[in-house]
């Protein structure tokens, strides 16, 4: 039901590579926060 | 303030309204005005998404919040890049390719027309009275610090919007939105720089920091799961995905900026640009207010910023009483300093602790005098640190930037809002109920009147508010009541193709009556009332579908 909504305007192939790069930026992001938290205790 | 900071301040203002109003000639029919017949480049629309988030509440506000309180509420924006991904995947698409100038103009095909009326009106309620709360809350700060008139203030941050928004269009308001953005950072490096350079000599960024660290400023992350507190790391990867999802996703305030994309990618890339900027962005705002801390460490601060309160206090009842705090308040301060000084020479950070418990609670019993002599008892000075240190430690020249980055801020996010206020109001109500048939000359004549409307309301509202003190917070609350079930109708909309109209709607009311009895009955925090309001319009909405006579009848458009 879910899949069958969402797939149904996407006439074209939607590259999931861009998708990946923003969640690993956000992993990287996250990182460098708890980094930053702890390094100078 | 210094003449050349006048310059400054006026001529920035005066230039970036002027560039706005340039775009008139663009702008002279309603895909013109509305839509900037879809002519923006990804990284532009991306930055006025940014900007137009970025208000001055932000830049005076949240910089305050990073001094007192250091860095935790970057974990409100950890879902943001979630959401953007989310929302790539499934509603752009489905808003650009469907052609509408609304988000909810999406939903009268889908479902019906008062499913998208309703929607459209809780729109308007919330965006005008969030518009009033965006002019006022830097408008009483700024009003105070400065010494200017409130009224003159609030126009001063309203009026140049209005101007540009009315004749310019969305494409006043973006192009005004990256000049903005960029006068912003540049403006906030620099704060950091000064208070950076006014460390003593043998102090460094690292000691800085340690300091910060060492009373837990730089604590980030809190992974306790109460959902009575706002700020953890579940209620920012959680509930927060509910209202960015919302806000973004369904909101026309941002829904407008990535419909003026070129193409659906670039639509796209414009929400992906926010998904890698806004948590380094916001870092950079919390740590704008540890680089403050740090520099009062070592330069003594007043023992309260709002120098109305000082005044209050010094000249009242209890002059002898807060004569005596800020005696102790003066000592607490070298406590500290010399605490400080040892970390920085390699000791350890017991001192510097203890001193700043200590001036810690001077501090707080200084604010209980205040709540006392005013009868606010919700007095906090958060709200001036930031500017106090602008006013009286940044030189001559970088004031006036600095001032017209925060007038700029709130005046870009107001543009942004009553843009999209005056499109909802013309495509939702007045094309759609009122007159469905004029040229687009008359509806673009229409739209610059109610731009002009909103935006007088928008800066009543502010001069007004600024007597209610918590306004604000009864905003964002009000806020939350309506974020989640909007987003519930958008899921209904997307993702079951058997809900209908009548599902939608009653699912709506419904989201709104549960979150109502959250807010009432519950101490859950607010972020999760988004949340309650999406489940339950969904849950409900299926279950009346289900039941609809309707539902055999109706056919989804574009299947």
């Amino acid at each position: 039901m879910v899949g069958g909504a969402l797939a149904a305007p996407r006439a074209a192939y939607t590259p999931y590579v861009p998708y990946v790069r923003v969640l690993a930026v956000w992993v990287a992001v996250l990182a460098a926060l708890f980094w930053l938290e702890r390094a100078f205790l | 303030m210094h003449p050349v900071d006048w310059i400054v301040l006026i001529g920035l203002m005066s230039w970036i309204v002027y560039d706005g109003l340039k775009r008139t000639r663009h702008s002279t029919e309603l895909s013109g005005y509305f839509l900037a017949n879809r002519s923006i480049p990804w990284w532009a629309a991306g930055l006025s998404v940014m900007a137009t988030q970025l208000s001055a509440i932000t830049m005076i506000g949240t910089t305050g919040q990073g001094y007192t309180d250091g860095m935790r509420f970057i974990q409100f924006y950890f879902a943001l890049p979630l959401a953007m991904v989310i929302l790539s995947v499934t509603l752009v698409p489905f808003f650009y390719k469907s052609g509408v100038y609304t988000a909810y103009e999406y939903l009268e095909g889908r479902f019906d027309a008062k499913t998208r009326t309703l929607t459209s009106l809780l729109f308007l309620i919330s965006r005008a009275m969030s518009c009033g709360a965006i002019i006022s809350a830097p408008a009483v700060v700024l009003s105070l610090v400065l010494g200017w008139n409130l009224t003159a203030t609030s126009l001063a941050i309203g009026a140049p919007a209005v101007l540009y928004t009315m004749f310019g269009g969305v494409q006043a308001v973006t192009w005004t939105d990256v000049k903005t953005m960029a006068l912003i950072v540049v403006g906030m490096v620099a704060v950091i720089v000064v208070a950076i350079l006014g460390l003593p000599e043998g102090v460094g960024v690292t000691d800085g920091l340690r300091m910060a660290a060492a009373v837990g400023r730089l604590r980030t992350f809190d992974f306790s799961f109460d959902i009575t507190n706002q700020y953890t790391f579940w209620s920012g990867t959680i509930a927060a995905l509910f209202l960015f999802c919302s806000y973004f996703g369904t909101d026309q305030s941002q829904v407008q900026r990535y419909l003026t994309a070129r193409s659906v990618d670039d639509a796209r890339q414009s929400l992906l640009m926010s998904a890698y900027w806004k948590i380094p962005l916001q870092a950079l705002v919390l740590l704008l207010g540890i680089a403050v801390f740090i520099f009062y460490v070592f330069n003594k601060p007043p023992l309260l910023f709002s120098e109305v309160a000082d005044r209050k206090l010094s000249e009242g009842a209890a002059a002898p009483a807060y004569a005596a705090l800020n005696a102790e308040f003066g000592q607490a301060f070298e406590e500290r300093r010399a605490g400080a000084a040892a970390l920085a020479a390699g000791g350890d950070a017991a001192a510097f602790k203890a001193g700043e418990a200590k001036l810690a609670d001077v501090h707080a019993r200084a604010r209980a005098l205040v709540a006392q002599a005013t009868d606010d008892g919700a007095f906090t000075d958060v709200n001036y640190i930031i500017p106090t240190f602008i006013l009286t430690t940044l030189p001559v020249g970088l004031i006036g930037l600095l001032l017209a980055a925060i007038f700029l801020a709130a005046t870009d996010s107001i543009a942004g809002e009553l843009n999209s206020l005056s499109t909802a109001s013309v495509i939702d109500f007045y094309r759609r109920w009122a007159q469905p048939t004029a040229s687009d000359a008359h509806y673009l004549h229409v739209s610059r009147f109610i731009t002009g409307f909103w935006g007088l309301f928008a800066c009543g509202v502010a001069v007004w508010a600024a007597e209610l003190g918590s306004l604000i917070e009864v905003v964002n609350r009000f806020g939350s009541f309506f974020y989640g079930s909007i987003l519930g109708v958008f899921v209904l909309a997307v993702a079951f193709p058997k809900a209908t109209g009548n599902g939608a709607f009653v699912g709506l009311i419904a989201g709104m009556a549960c979150v109502a009895w959250a807010a009432t009955f519950t101490t859950m925090a607010f972020l999760w009332h988004n949340v309650v309001g999406a489940v339950a319009v969904v849950v409900v909405g299926i279950l009346v579908s289900a039941i609809d006579p309707a539902r055999q009848a109706r056919a989804e458009p574009g299947r």
